[in-house]
């Protein structure tokens, strides 16, 4: 407006000869001059964006575009080209901040506290099953009142190739299923045939992987003793086995621990589908998949998801694989929405229930 | 003077745009949710019956689901599905000025895999579309559709394979003078033209572990040379002449069948890590026509007797009877048509 004026002002001070002239002029090359502006829009802001985002302060946002390109493979140009290493983890991770203000002390004892959960001995085979809406996903909760029912499955041609949930879980003659642990070379062109980290079932170590050292901690571990009780945090296989584990694989984050939620800021993974599973107090089990990556459903943060476990009652969780390997089967169907354009995609574990 | 006026207030329209665009993403969009509404979903097993699935008259391209559960097909450009367990029938609507070019159920899953032609353009854009669900995707690349221009009006799509464990999609499409080309689709849905040798190509199948294309190099029309996309290597069988690809299954087992005629006289199978001369070699009683053989997922092999009523399994010569016009194998029975309806006949 004030441009307008100020224009104005200065063709009223020329000759009206000139005005004229101006204007016909004005006229002939407004739609080239469109063109032009409409380019320079474009790439002034396409070349300048990085820069408000990356250095700007919107550190949401920051956030959420560094997360996201991160936890894909072929993507992470996108926060590589414009940051360091350093600065990436600093964004996503913050300068080390404890979990919780008014428990300082939490960080250092990661510890489970294993008799905080009581399970009832009256094995109760009810299911309850919450669709959840939020603002950027849709949700299903599956919950599972007997956790002496939980077990780990996977794939019968571990090495070779992996298998659907919704296969392993009806080999398994399971009611219900959702995907587990990771597997290598997951984001690209994985098949899941080799799992990452270890996988026990049935008591038995039924998978280990060639990097993991002898008494390496493996972070994100879920497991389940004969008791149908669920431990989380850092765990080595032969602690997990000491501790008289039967079902365990790895993923991770851990999300809560003891009822303290374990996740700084956002969790650094941008929006993403997920997995996570999770335990009350009184043994109830809370299986999680968070559908994405369509259009304005983009998933949830691991934030986001511990927010659920907390809001459903969760003493303990933990993140599994998620992303377009995310699938919940249930009586014969699949209940989410994959997100892969073939569907479900092959995994190499799975944590199911028995009938 | 006023050029620099005029630039530094487009500089400043963009920082305000942009700045509105992300004040928005970072306050509202990307604002952390703390609590979540939530609605109970009825868990229960639900049971089946068997509901007869009439198939109208100008109904084409009928084909049913590997397990048999769906039927789909063709009327008046409309694609349609009809659950057998329950009688429901889905329509796939296209945008206007499309037609679909082709379809294909998935092996292993009740999806179906859609190539879609936008007539005038003359170019293709594909869809993916979970029945079960009846939730339809389009195949998208950094959200623009994946597109493949036709050269021309001519080209039509003739098979579309898909990998499913590696999530790789190959479409071949015939041109004219018996020239085609194949595309491959991978997960991250980028697309790229598959080199083969010559453009005379029959069958194409992939492999599901790795993602490796098979196709029938038919430059030489009499004698078709098995190749793969991943290696100049032609698959052959010692002083065999007249092979052609059948199928391969879930475990990557290949068949390939020695032709008499146009009739599969023998059949060589293996996978690609064995050489070909320890293949497994099947005979079969007498030919028969490529249609009417069909290889299972888990790599059994079934073939019509037409004239009998019959399809017998190879291995162990069981025979399952079935009634009406032979229409199809899926992967645990047969479809046929009789009265205008579909019926199945599940293998012995």
């Amino acid at each position: 407006m004030h441009l307008e004026r100020l224009r104005e002002n200065m063709e009223k001070k020329g000759c009206n000869q000139k005005k004229t002239a101006a204007k016909t002029k004005k006229k002939k090359f407004s739609f080239k001059l469109l063109m032009i502006f409409l380019a320079f829009e474009f790439i002034f802001s396409a070349c300048t964006a990085p820069f408000i985002v990356y250095y700007g302060p919107f550190q949401n946002l920051k956030k959420v575009v560094v997360g996201t390109a991160m936890s894909t493979l072929t993507h992470q140009y996108i926060a590589t080209t414009f940051l360091s290493k350093e600065k990436i983890d600093e964004i996503l991770h913050g300068p080390k901040v404890q979990a919780s203000e008014n428990d300082s002390d939490t960080v250092t004892s990661d510890k489970q506290n294993i008799s905080d959960i009581k399970i009832s001995n009256n094995h109760d085979s009810s299911m309850q099953l919450k669709e959840i809406k939020g603002d950027k996903f849709d949700a299903y909760m599956l919950i599972i009142k007997d956790p002496t029912r939980i077990r780990v499955g996977y794939t019968s041609k571990i090495g070779k190739e992996g298998q659907k949930t919704s296969k392993i879980a009806a080999d398994n003659n399971a009611v219900a299923a959702i995907n587990a642990g990771g597997f290598e070379g997951g984001v690209s062109t994985g098949t899941g045939s080799i799992p990452s980290g270890t996988i026990i079932s049935g008591g038995e170590v039924r998978f280990k992987s060639s990097w993991l050292k002898e008494d390496q901690k493996l972070d994100g571990v879920m497991a389940f003793n004969s008791k149908g009780i669920m431990m989380v945090g850092k765990y080595s296989v032969s602690d997990l086995l000491k501790m008289g584990v039967t079902e365990a694989v790895s993923f991770g984050p851990t999300l809560v621990m003891n009822g303290k939620p374990q996740i700084n800021s956002d969790g650094g993974q941008g929006y993403n589908p997920r997995t996570a599973i999770g335990q009350t107090k009184n043994g109830e089990i809370l299986m999680l998949v968070i559908d994405g990556r369509r259009g304005l459903k983009e998933g949830a943060t691991l934030k986001e998801v511990q927010n659920i476990m907390l809001q459903f009652g969760a003493h303990n969780a933990v993140n599994l694989d998620g992303g377009s390997t995310t699938t919940m089967y249930l009586n014969g169907e699949i209940v989410n929405t994959p997100c892969d354009a073939l569907g479900e995609r092959p995994t190499s574990s799975i944590v199911y229930v028995k009938p | 003077m006023k050029s620099i006026r005029k630039i530094a207030v487009w500089i400043l329209l963009s920082f305000i745009a942009q700045f509105s665009l992300y004040l928005y993403l970072d306050k509202v969009r990307y604002v952390e949710q703390t609590t979540f509404a939530t609605k109970s979903v009825e868990v229960g097993k639900k049971s089946y019956k068997q509901v007869d699935v009439k198939i109208p008259e100008g109904a084409k391209n009928i084909n049913v689901s590997y397990d048999g559960r769906y039927v789909a097909y063709f009327q008046n450009g409309v694609l349609k599905v009809i659950d057998s367990f329950t009688g429901n029938e889905k329509k796939q609507e296209v945008k206007a000025g499309n037609e679909i070019a082709y379809y294909r159920w998935l092996p292993d899953e009740e999806r179906i895999f859609i190539a879609e032609k936008d007539v005038k353009k003359s170019r293709l854009t594909f869809f993916s579309y979970d029945v079960k669900k009846n939730d339809k995707n389009q195949i998208m690349k950094k959200n623009e559709p994946v597109t493949v221009a036709l050269p021309d009006s001519k080209s039509e799509v003739e098979d579309i394979e898909l990998s499913t464990l590696t999530s790789v999609i190959y479409v071949k499409i015939n041109h004219t003078g018996k020239r085609s080309s194949v595309y491959r689709i991978d997960i991250n849905n980028a697309l790229t033209k598959v080199s083969t040798n010559g453009y005379v190509l029959g069958r194409i199948d992939t492999i599901n572990r790795k993602d490796i294309l098979l196709y029938e190099d038919m430059f030489n029309l009499r004698d078709a040379q098995i190749r793969l996309t991943n290696s100049s290597q032609i698959l052959k069988i010692n002083n065999v002449k007249g092979l052609c690809l059948l199928s391969v299954d879930l475990e990557d087992v290949i068949y390939l069948g020695e032709l008499e005629g146009d009739k599969v006289k023998r059949i060589y199978s293996g996978n690609l890590e064995e050489r070909t001369d320890k293949w497994k070699v099947t005979e079969l009683k007498e030919p028969v026509d490529r249609k009417d053989l069909y290889i299972t997922n888990e790599g059994k092999i079934y073939y019509n007797d037409n004239l009998r009523g019959v399809v017998i399994e190879l291995s162990t010569s069981k025979e399952t009877a079935y009634k009406g016009k032979f229409h199809q194998m899926f992967n645990n029975g047969i479809a046929t048509i009789s009265d205008n309806k579909l019926l199945k006949f599940n293998f012995k």
